[in-house]
This record gives C-alpha cells, sequence and structure tokens, in this order.
C-alpha cells in the first residue's frame, strides 16, 4: 500500500487527537475483516520488505529485519491468528509494535485509519461470529448496525508474547 | 545474598565517592574565589563564616567517605579558618597566600582522586606550615588572649574529637575499602589523631592487611592524566547502544554508497568525498565502540578487598600487587568478569597460598604475593592472576581425577593437562569445605563463566614456586569475528572462535556408522558430521558432500564437523540481540546486520549439536574412544 497514504493516517491523527476523548486506535485489515490495537503500542508502520527467515522458530514468524540498526523479529498476523485461506496480497505493511521493552514487527495488508474510541464504543466479544478465535479479540467497535465489524486485538495475547518470555 | 548486599555496598562507597569528588571540586572553586574575595577586605564575618562552611563540609564529607588524607588536611585547615573567624589570626598577605597554597593543595589531591581513589599525596610540608604559622601568631597573642583562647581552644578540641570518633565507628561498620590506606593515615596524624586511630588499628592488625601496591608505572600515568584534565559524563548504555547502532547503518550505507560510486560514478571529487566519507564514518564507528570501553580499575581494586579479607579468616599475609588498572574492556565483559574472578582469587588464597608457618618452613617470605596482572594482547584482554604459593601437585591431581573417574586410571596426560584438570565439572580438590572457597561451587563454574564471555582459562603451575591463572576474554562482546557460510541459500554466521579448520571433504572421506550416523574421516579421526540445513529443515535425509564445505569444531568436550554450501567471506560483524521472542532459541547467539543491510543469524555451533550429540550415546561412546 502507499506509504504516503500511511503517513497521512498517521499525521491526521495527531491533529485530531487533542479533542478527542477515549483512546486512539489503528485500523488494519486482513483480508476481508478490520481489526484494531492501541495506536499506543504502534511505533511506526513500514512497507513490507525482504525478511532473513528464522529457521527453527513457529511458521507465523517470518523472519527478521534490520530496522536502523536494529534487528526486529517480524511475525504474520494471518498466519498467527490461523487466517490461512487468504490470497497473499501484494504490497502489504509491517507495523513495528512496541510494548515495554518487546519489540516487535507484524505483517498486515493494509492500514486504514485512526479511530478514536471511548469505552461506550466498543462492546464485548460474546455473539460475534468471526474467524479467528475470540480469545485474541478484547473487544468489538460497531460504528452502526449496518457497518462493517472491527475486531479490537490484545496483540499480548495474540502473539502469545507472554508464552514466548 | 550477603554476596549482593556487599556488592550494593561497593557500589554505593564507589557512587559515594565520585559524588563527594564532584562536590569537591565546585567547593573549592568557591572557596578560591572567596579567599581572593578576603584578600581585600580585613572585617568580613559573612564571607570567614562562609569559607568556614566550605572547609568544615569538606572535612566531614571526606571522612565520611573514607578519604583520609583529604580529612586530614582539611581538618588542619579548619583549624587555621577557625583562628580567622575567631578574631585571633588578623588577615594578611600571608595568611591569604598560606589559605589559596592550602585550596591548590586540595584541587591537586581531589583531581588526583579522580583519577585513582587509592592515591596518597603528602601533606606534611603543608600541615606543618600551618601549624608554624599559627603557633608563630599564638605566642605574639599569648600575653593578651593567652586565658580565653586555651579555653577555646580546648572545647574546640574536644568538639572535633568526638566527631571524628563518630566518624571511625561509622567507617569500621562500613568497613573502609582502604585499611591500608588508614594505616598510612596514622603514620602522618597529627598526635591527637594517632590516639584516636589507634583504636582502629588495634581491631585491624597491621601486618595483615594487604597492601594494594599500585605499580610505578601508574604513576607516569597520573602525571600524564593531570596534564590532560580529562573530564567524564555519565551516559547510560542503553543511548551508547542507539548510537552504536546507528553508526553500525551509516557504515553501511556508506559501504553501498562506495560500491555503487565505484560503478557509476565518473566524478573524481564525487569519488573523493566517498572516500574521505568511509574513512571517517570507520572513525567515528571506533569511536563509538570505544564508548562502551571502561577500565578494570575499580573491579581490580574490589579484589584488594576480597583478598584482605579472605586472607584474614585463613590468618595469612598477603601482598596484592596490581598491574594494569587502566587496561580498559567493554561494560559488558566487566559486569561479569568480577564474579569468576573473585572465585579464582579467594580459591589462590585459600589452596595457592600456605600459612606463614608454612611458608617460612620451605624458606619463602612469610608474606605470600598475589599478582593480578592486565593487558591487551592483539583483541584480547588478558588477566594474569599469580600466586607465590604451593603450586598444584599434578600427581595429587591425578590421583583425585582418577578417584572421581574425570579420567581413566592408564590415561597417557601430560602435567598440564593434568593440572588443567581443576576445571572439569565436578573436580574438586578440597578435603574439607572451608569458609572461603567451600561454596559448593567449583572451577569448572569459573570456567564455564568464562567461556560465556567467548574467553578462555588456563592454570600453569610450577610445583613449590606458584600458579599463574590466565584468563584470556574478547575486547568486548559488541563485535565478534564470524564467519559468514551459505546453508540452503540463506547467510549464516559462525563465530570464528568455535571453528578449528574448514575443508572440502571428498565422499570417500564420509563413513556410515551404526547408531552413529555419518561420520567423517579427518585424517584418520572419524568424528561425527551434520548438515546445518538438516537440523533446521528437522528431515534427515543421506547428506550429498559434491562441493560441499565442512566445518570442523572441536572443544575438549566434543568434536565434530557441520556441512555447509560454502564460505561467503570472513569477517567482524556487531552482535545484535535477538528479540526475546526468539532469545530463547538454542543454538542462537545472536543476529548480525552484513554488508548488504540484512540481518543474519549468528549460531553457535556447540550449542545447536551439543545436544545431538550428547542425546546420542552411541557417539558419545565412539567420542570417548577418539580421545
Amino acid at each position: 500500500m502507499d506509504m504516503q497514504k500511511v503517513q497521512k493516517i498517521l499525521t491526521d491523527s495527531i491533529n485530531k487527537q487533542e479533542v478527542q476523548d477515549g483512546e486512539s486506535y489503528l485500523e488494519f485489515s486482513i483480508g476481508q475483516e478490520l481489526y484494531a490495537v492501541p495506536l499506543l503500542i504502534v511505533k511506526e508502520v513500514l512497507p513490507e520488505t525482504e525478511l532473513t527467515p528464522i529457521p527453527r522458530t513457529p511458521k507465523y514468524i517470518r523472519g527478521m529485519m534490520n530496522l536502523r540498526g536494529q534487528v526486529i523479529t517480524v511475525a504474520d498476523l494471518a498466519i498467527k491468528l490461523n487466517l490461512t485461506k487468504l490470497e497473499d496480497t501484494k504490497n502489504k505493511v509491517i507495523m513495528i509494535l512496541q510494548k515495554e521493552d518487546i519489540q516487535m514487527g507484524v505483517v498486515v495488508d493494509i492500514v486504514h485509519q485512526v479511530l478514536h474510541l471511548t469505552d461506550e464504543d466498543i462492546t464485548q466479544s460474546n455473539g460475534t461470529e468471526s474467524e479467528i478465535s475470540m480469545q485474541f479479540v478484547k473487544g468489538i467497535h460497531q460504528k452502526d448496525p449496518d457497518s462493517e465489524v472491527t475486531l479490537i486485538l490484545d496483540m499480548i495475547e495474540a502473539l502469545n508474547i507472554n508464552e514466548l518470555l | 545474598m550477603s554476596k549482593t548486599v556487599g556488592k550494593i555496598m561497593d557500589d554505593l562507597e564507589l557512587e559515594l565517592k565520585e559524588d563527594f569528588l564532584q562536590e569537591a571540586t565546585q567547593l573549592l572553586e568557591d572557596s578560591e574565589q572567596a579567599f581572593l574575595a578576603l584578600e581585600g577586605e580585613n572585617e568580613n564575618s559573612e564571607l570567614v563564616n562562609q569559607i568556614f562552611r566550605l572547609a568544615h563540609n569538606l572535612k566531614g564529607t571526606s571522612r565520611a567517605v573514607g578519604f583520609g588524607g583529604v580529612a586530614e588536611f582539611t581538618h588542619e585547615f579548619e583549624n587555621l579558618i577557625l583562628k580567622i573567624k575567631d578574631g585571633t589570626l588578623k588577615i594578611d598577605e600571608e595568611v591569604v597566600s598560606l589559605l589559596l597554597e592550602g585550596n591548590d593543595h586540595l584541587v591537586i589531591m581531589i583531581k588526583m582522586l579522580k583519577m585513582d581513589m587509592n592515591s596518597e599525596i603528602d601533606s606534611t610540608d603543608l600541615i606543618e606550615k600551618i601549624q608554624f604559622l599559627l603557633k608563630n601568631y599564638q605566642q605574639k597573642q599569648s600575653e593578651s588572649t593567652e586565658t580565653s583562647e586555651t579555653k577555646k581552644e580546648n572545647e574546640e578540641n574536644n568538639s572535633i574529637s568526638e566527631e571524628l570518633e563518630l566518624n571511625l565507628d561509622s567507617s569500621e561498620n562500613e568497613e573502609p575499602m582502604e585499611m591500608s590506606k588508614s594505616s598510612e593515615q596514622i603514620e602522618i596524624s597529627s598526635e591527637k589523631d594517632l590516639k584516636i586511630f589507634s583504636k582502629n588499628s588495634e581491631q585491624s592488625v597491621q601486618e595483615e592487611q594487604p597492601k594494594v601496591k599500585p605499580k610505578p608505572k601508574d604513576d607516569s600515568s597520573k602525571t600524564s592524566a593531570t596534564a590532560k584534565k580529562d573530564e567524564t559524563i555519565r551516559v547510560s548504555l542503553s543511548r551508547v547502544e542507539d548510537l552504536n547502532n546507528f553508526v553500525g547503518e551509516l557504515v553501511i550505507l556508506q559501504t553501498v554508497l562506495q560500491q555503487r560510486g565505484d560503478l557509476l560514478v565518473n566524478d573524481d571529487l564525487m569519488l573523493k568525498s566517498l572516500r574521505h566519507l568511509g574513512k571517517l564514518s570507520k572513525e567515528i564507528q571506533e569511536i563509538s565502540m570505544s564508548l562502551r570501553m571502561v577500565p578494570l580499575k575499580s573491579t581490580m581494586q574490589k579484589m584488594g578487598r576480597i583478598v584482605r579479607d579472605t586472607s584474614k579468616i585463613l590468618n595469612k599475609k598477603v601482598d596484592l600487587v596490581l598491574e594494569g588498572e587502566e587496561t580498559e574492556i567493554d561494560k559488558t565483559v566487566l559486569e561479569f568478569l568480577s564474579d569468576p574472578l573473585v572465585h579464582i582469587i579467594r580459591n589462590g588464597v585459600d589452596h595457592g597460598l600456605g600459612t606463614p608457618e608454612e611458608r617460612e618452613s620451605v624458606g619463602k617470605p612469610p608474606q605470600g604475593t598475589l599478582t593480578i596482572k592486565a593487558f591487551h594482547e592483539g583483541n584480547n584482554l588478558v588477566i594474569e592472576i599469580k600466586d607465590d604459593g604451593k603450586g598444584i601437585n599434578p600427581e595429587i591431581i591425578k590421583k583425585i581425577a582418577i578417584e572421581k573417574e574425570v579420567i581413566s586410571a592408564n590415561e597417557n596426560l601430560t602435567e598440564n593437562e593434568i593440572i588443567n584438570l581443576i576445571f572439569h565439572p565436578g573436580f574438586s580438590t578440597k578435603e574439607e569445605v572451608t569458609e572461603v572457597s567451600g561454596r559448593g561451587v567449583g572451577m569448572d563454574v569459573v570456567k564455564n563463566n568464562i567461556e560465556n564471555l567467548s574467553g578462555e582459562i588456563i592454570v600453569n603451575s610450577t610445583l613449590g614456586e606458584g600458579s599463574i591463572f590466565t584468563v584470556r576474554l574478547p575486547l568486548t562482546l559488541a563485535i565478534i569475528e564470524g564467519m559468514v557460510v551459505d546453508s540452503n541459500n540463506e547467510k549464516f554466521i559462525i563465530p570464528i572462535s568455535q571453528i578449528t579448520e574448514s575443508l572440502r571433504p571428498s565422499q570417500n572421506d564420509i563413513h556410515f556408522i551404526t547408531g552413529v550416523g555419518e561420520c567423517l574421516d579427518l585424517r584418520g579421526e572419524v568424528i561425527p558430521i551434520f548438515e546445518l540445513k538438516q537440523v533446521f529443515m528437522k528431515q534427515s535425509t543421506k547428506i550429498d558432500f559434491t562441493d560441499k564445505t565442512a566445518i570442523v569444531i572441536r572443544n575438549e568436550k566434543m568434536r565434530f564437523a557441520v556441512v555447509v554450501e560454502n564460505i561467503i567471506n570472513q569477517q567482524q560483524v556487531v552482535i545484535k540481540k535477538l528479540g526475546r521472542e526468539i532469545a530463547n532459541q538454542s543454538g542462537f547467539m545472536g543476529s548480525a546486520i552484513l554488508g548488504d543491510g540484512k540481518p543474519a543469524i549468528i549460531i553457535d555451533l556447540i550449542e545447536l549439536f551439543g545436544a545431538s550429540i550428547k542425546n546420542n550415546k552411541n557417539s558419545q561412546l565412539n567420542l570417548q574412544e577418539n580421545m
């Protein structure tokens, strides 16, 4: 996807942030479904680059990359979330996520927008049908009854980070 | 537990001292200004009070952090200022000159201490000068002020003595690092101090204290450093690492530009600039890498304390000689170096050096000498710990080794090989567990620790003359010499330190041994051979050896060969941590960014294949036979 567009999404959010309540989320898609993660943990978004595979790691670990001198492991969220039926699209992006001292890259299809959501905007995940396991989903956002559903992901859970440590 | 507390105390002590030295520099600048101001005005009680506070402050803190020499001098200096404050001493040019002279002296003292916490400067001359001046004045004014003055002085003396005793108590509790220093203090102290300090020297019998003798070499470095006036700032390690990361990137970018430039650019100035840029970036990289280097001094001096404590418990007399304290090493290496060093030194004092009686019976001086010497050798730091003790008796080692089934009775080993068996896991010569080195950890732990730092340790010993432990460490853990290999079209880095040789085996050299698998006949020696690709792909097919390269790995526990497609090149690489997500993967040492800007895994072949060799009992038997 076009990096200039990504840049615009992120800068726009900064301008908007002052007037909004609640928390900001970055909305992206894998296949047909929409997902979001807290914007706070997104350090940057990069175009997909060639990765060095790491042997003897789970399949969802796509490899490692050089981010300005730092070696960062990149995971494929589609594989991790078991979305294996998807076609491989071109021009994916890598979101660099950082939580405390853990830094990891995550491959997703498209970055859409920054959402500013309050607690009322997010409902619990019971009863929703989704391709992915509900243990990774922290909440659900649906703007109005007809619009698409965005799943708010618990990245720590989704990437198994606690298990890996 | 108590060990960590001890470490914290040492760190705290050091930090306090560093803080004091910083503060003192400022105080002395202030007091110099005040002295100069004093010359102009004869009656300025505000100014004199300020000066008195400064001097008093300096005396109190220097005593508290354990800089006896400074406290000693400032005490005398304070007496002088007190007389001015009292009005018993009139301010004139002579007095101000003396004050300034004292101030200069303190500035030098602090400067020396900044460079070497144990440095001592003789203040006797100046103290005498001050006392002389005070005496002269007292005599002149004795008729008029005798009664009130002596009274006052007595009061003052009392309060000072109390303070000293208080400070002394606290310093006893925290076991001052420089015991040798306080004994030196005794010599230069005035009578009053001597009385108080004698209490101290009774407690810690003087002869038993090891004296830390810096080599004369140190003196020259001191003077040159004084001339340089090198100031330091503290920077967090993570910032230094960030800098290293960016500089690493800079060098890679520069290489890319240079290669492109050589191909495409026809402009002389451009090419010249590119080359210049290359030179500059290499230089910046060197500097940024050197930021991680710290002198061994603090660690070596800590050993003085260890020697003192250990020798006291064991009733031994030990002289500690430190050489090469200025030798620098990567901070991260230094952090892990302390524990193994402590162990070797404890061991040296415990097992190596005999008691004074034992030593005298063989015609040696009662005082044992332990020398810690550090120096650079190529890309390595070498630390030698030498004692002039009994030496290691290979006969005893051999006997124990056979008893403990470390070696078999008919094994043919050289004396040196036998002595180095003390590093074998589970080997311990101590018959009874002593308070000092009997902590359940043997020399094998030391060896492991050193090897974890990619270093090695060996021991040489001559019976009756003593032992030398030699620790060889890479200067930095941040850079290693690596061999870039190709396996299954991916690049991997293997640390050169693990590789003994590489060769192109022919199919004739490969034999299949049942229960072991494929083995390489290496000039008559049969060793297991693996393929890197297969370990990573978790499949086992027959290895096709056509046009492949075999890398031979050999240490005392195992020997084997690993097949890769090709060796690409050999280069220095900067080790990058792997993300925590994959850091637990065994067999990976880290990663590094290669010249093309792409990261590659650094493989620890011993860790990667060690497990499969150990799991295979047959191959282990096979190895034993070959050993």
